[in-house]
């Protein structure tokens, strides 16, 4: 009676580890590729190449985009008209001191025809390995200055500068950790920090956090880059900033291609980049 | 029962790696405050009366933004690509070749009534994308304020945040010797051009206050001895006294709508806050205590206002009710604080700082957290805000023999100090709104 149980269990283990490890794709669904509002560009590094996308048209304009209705502001009327005596050594004013404003602001010109396609994918090539480009271990501390923090003399000032913060391993990597070690990772992050230009002193930019899902080619360059939140991005304009901002840092030609484990492509193939200042106020 | 089991065991174990397997996900919380670099182009013109703007244009709006320590123009002779040629195509790898990262170009022409038309675009190199593109037309002497308008569209494109470009700057230009000191009042444009005096010297005057909503200002002027506040409409030219204020020392600020004024006079030793509707004249005693209160500013919802205040003992920054009533202290630190201004973005109020012989420009939050001093020298005093809340102007003193007061920009990091073009000595600047 014990050994068949023995065997039920062995067999059934056998066929777990199995499915686990012998199946791997099957719910490996495909990422569905939607169309992306801005695509990057899969060959930057190649740069002498001179595919250039099809940019359509001159911006010549064309007569009926002309203005709508300028609204011609009439020059004001000098009116000189003082209530009081203005003192006695105020020079008198032209009456219109200012320069006339600008007199139509038409809307938005027609857009560039930029639609490009998705640019050759390049050819999967054996990847040597990878130098981090930039290790930014800069300190970025002293991304806004504070005086009171660095000066002898007035230690008492509250110093409002975080100490430098190691960067938490963030909670989602130990659940990772089996996909990319801890060092592929920095290895992608700290290059990633290389190429990502953050707007200092801007209203709210420590709270101004960016998901970007992310299609890589084989070849580690980027296919695929869409901003999650995309009524956000079209609602406000700090959101934009800071999602075009993220976009940039993953065209850029010195995070291409990027620094990940090519026998890897499985697990880095799709995956969501989140660009979250936090760390840097 | 045995088949049951195995078909439960499988599709358990096909529930297992989905999980295993969810997508990849990475943190990057740190990057670089690089400026970006911009590659402005000359604009094309299509007629040779546009052909002196085509260049000038694209020069102002370089200048504009290289200002801000945020975006670092290339230089013109790397550029690969011509003018002429990118409006048929642009071929953005030549632009990411020369690092380009956002790319403007821009076409000047010449209307039918003689005006002057300007439109430019700016591109995504790297995303080779137009991201916006505009089109004005105007006097053709009016081109600066054409560029700094553009100028501020790619600003705001770019950071998300307003630009503060197409604005002006009243301050006090000064002359002579310290013991007979000319004072004029002055106004330019915030990169110094278009300089113009509005005032002859005979009069001391001092600390303009400029509208946060209109194109006006207050500022006190000595006559006779008497402290007397005028106001003056830059649109119209028209001048007001609004009166004589014995005991008053800085001009009075205005309330965000512009529809009142907020100041402090002294009496027996005493300082208070008064508000003054414009319309009806009317003034309201906001504070009644035996101690100092002055340099007023209201936060730019109008609900609240920031002064400073010795009746805690010592020179400290407090924060009440518009209406008045109880205040809160906001500052803590060592030394004396003096001369809140709130931010027009309402985030940050800006203050003087004194300690050990020095002074500071520092910023803090309308709750007294996140203080920190961005610049310091001998003497600073007089911040102003730009109208986008990023930016702030005031004037330093050097500790040389001759006195000699400059008026300097700083942005937020504190990183980002200039020196302002102004007409010799400049003091007690007051930045305008966007211009209308």
């Amino acid at each position: 009676m014990k050994r068949p149980l023995i065997a039920s269990v062995v067999i059934h283990s056998m066929l777990v580890a199995l499915a686990i490890f012998g199946l791997p794709h099957i719910m490996n669904k495909p990422e569905i590729v939607e169309a992306v509002p801005v695509e990057i560009v899969a060959n930057i590094s190649e740069l002498t190449s001179t595919n250039k996308p099809p940019v359509k048209a001159p911006p010549k304009e064309d007569p009926k985009k002309e203005p709508p209705p300028k609204k011609e502001e009439p020059p004001k009327p000098p009116t000189k008209t003082d209530t009081a005596p203005p003192p006695d050594d105020v020079l008198k004013e032209p009456p219109k001191p200012k320069d006339k404003p600008v007199e139509d602001k038409k809307g938005d010109l027609p857009k560039k025809e930029d639609k490009k396609k998705p640019d050759k994918k390049p050819i999967k090539k054996p990847d040597p390995k990878k130098e981090v480009k930039k290790d930014p271990q800069q300190d970025f501390d002293s991304l806004l200055k504070n005086l009171a923090a660095d000066d002898p003399p007035q230690p008492e000032t509250p110093v409002d500068t975080k100490s430098d913060s190691t960067p938490e391993p963030s909670p989602n990597v130990s659940r990772f950790s089996d996909v990319l070690s801890m060092s592929e990772r920095d290895a992608l992050i700290a290059q990633l920090s290389g190429c990502w230009n953050i707007m200092a002193g801007s209203a709210n930019a420590e709270s101004m956090a960016v998901e970007v899902k992310v299609v890589v080619n084989q070849d580690r360059t980027v296919r695929e880059a869409k901003i999650v939140d995309q009524s956000r991005y079209n609602s406000d304009t700090f959101f934009r900033a800071a999602a075009d901002a993220a976009l940039r840092a993953l065209r850029n030609p010195r995070c291409s291609p990027l620094n990940l484990p090519p026998d890897k492509y499985s697990e880095w193939q799709s995956m969501t980049i989140n660009f979250d200042p936090k760390d840097m106020f | 029962m045995t088949r049951t089991l195995f078909l439960a065991f499988a599709f358990l174990a096909m529930l297992v790696p989905s999980a295993a397997r969810a997508e990849l996900r990475v943190d990057v919380t740190k990057g670089t405050t690089e400026p970006i670099p911009i590659a402005i182009t000359n604009f094309v013109a299509t007629d040779a009366s546009g052909q002196e703007f085509a260049t000038s244009v694209p020069a102002v709006v370089s200048a504009d933004l290289a200002s801000t320590g945020l975006f670092k123009p290339i230089d013109p002779r790397a550029f690969i690509q011509d003018s002429a040629s990118m409006q048929t195509q642009i071929r953005f790898n030549e632009w990411k070749a020369i690092n380009a990262q956002a790319l403007v170009t821009g076409v000047v022409t010449r209307a039918a009534d003689g005006r002057t038309r300007v439109e430019y675009r700016l591109f995504d190199v790297f995303g080779q994308v137009q991201m916006t593109g505009m089109a004005y037309m105007t006097t053709p002497q009016n081109w600066r304020r054409i560029s700094h308008i553009i100028a501020d569209d790619i600003y705001k494109r770019l950071t998300g945040e307003n630009g503060y470009f197409d604005t002006r700057i009243v301050y006090i230009a000064e002359s002579g010797p310290a013991i007979n000191r000319v004072k004029r009042l002055a106004i330019m444009d915030q990169d110094g051009a278009n300089h113009r005096f509005l005032s002859d010297g005979r009069n001391l005057v001092l600390t303009p206050r400029f509208s946060p909503s209109q194109q006006q200002i207050t500022y006190l002027a000595f006559v006779n001895g008497k402290p007397r506040v005028y106001m003056y409409d830059l649109e119209t030219g028209r001048q007001e006294i609004l009166g004589d204020f014995p005991g008053m020392t800085f001009a009075p600020r205005f309330s965000p709508d512009g529809g009142k004024i907020i100041f402090s006079l002294s009496k027996n030793g005493n300082s208070d806050l008064y508000v003054m509707d414009l319309r009806s004249r009317k003034s309201q005693r906001l504070t009644d205590s035996p101690s100092i209160n002055t340099g007023p500013s209201y936060s730019p919802d109008g609900k609240n206002i920031v002064f400073e205040s010795d009746r805690g003992g010592t020179q400290q920054i407090y924060v009440m009710d518009a209406n008045g009533g109880a205040a809160r202290r906001i500052s803590f630190g060592d030394g004396r604080y003096a001369s809140p201004v709130w931010s027009p973005r309402g985030d940050l109020i800006a203050f003087v700082k004194m300690n050990k012989g020095m002074f500071y420009i520092g910023v803090v939050r309308p709750d007294g957290t996140g203080e920190r001093l961005i610049t310091n020298a001998y003497h600073v005093e007089g911040p102003t805000w730009a109208p986008n809340g990023r930016v702030l102007a005031y004037f330093k003193e050097d500790r040389s023999g001759q006195r000699s007061s400059s008026v300097y920009s700083i942005d937020l990091t504190g990183y980002n100090e200039r020196r302002l073009k102004t007409a010799g000595d400049g003091s007690d600047p007051a930045w305008s709104p966007m211009n209308p």
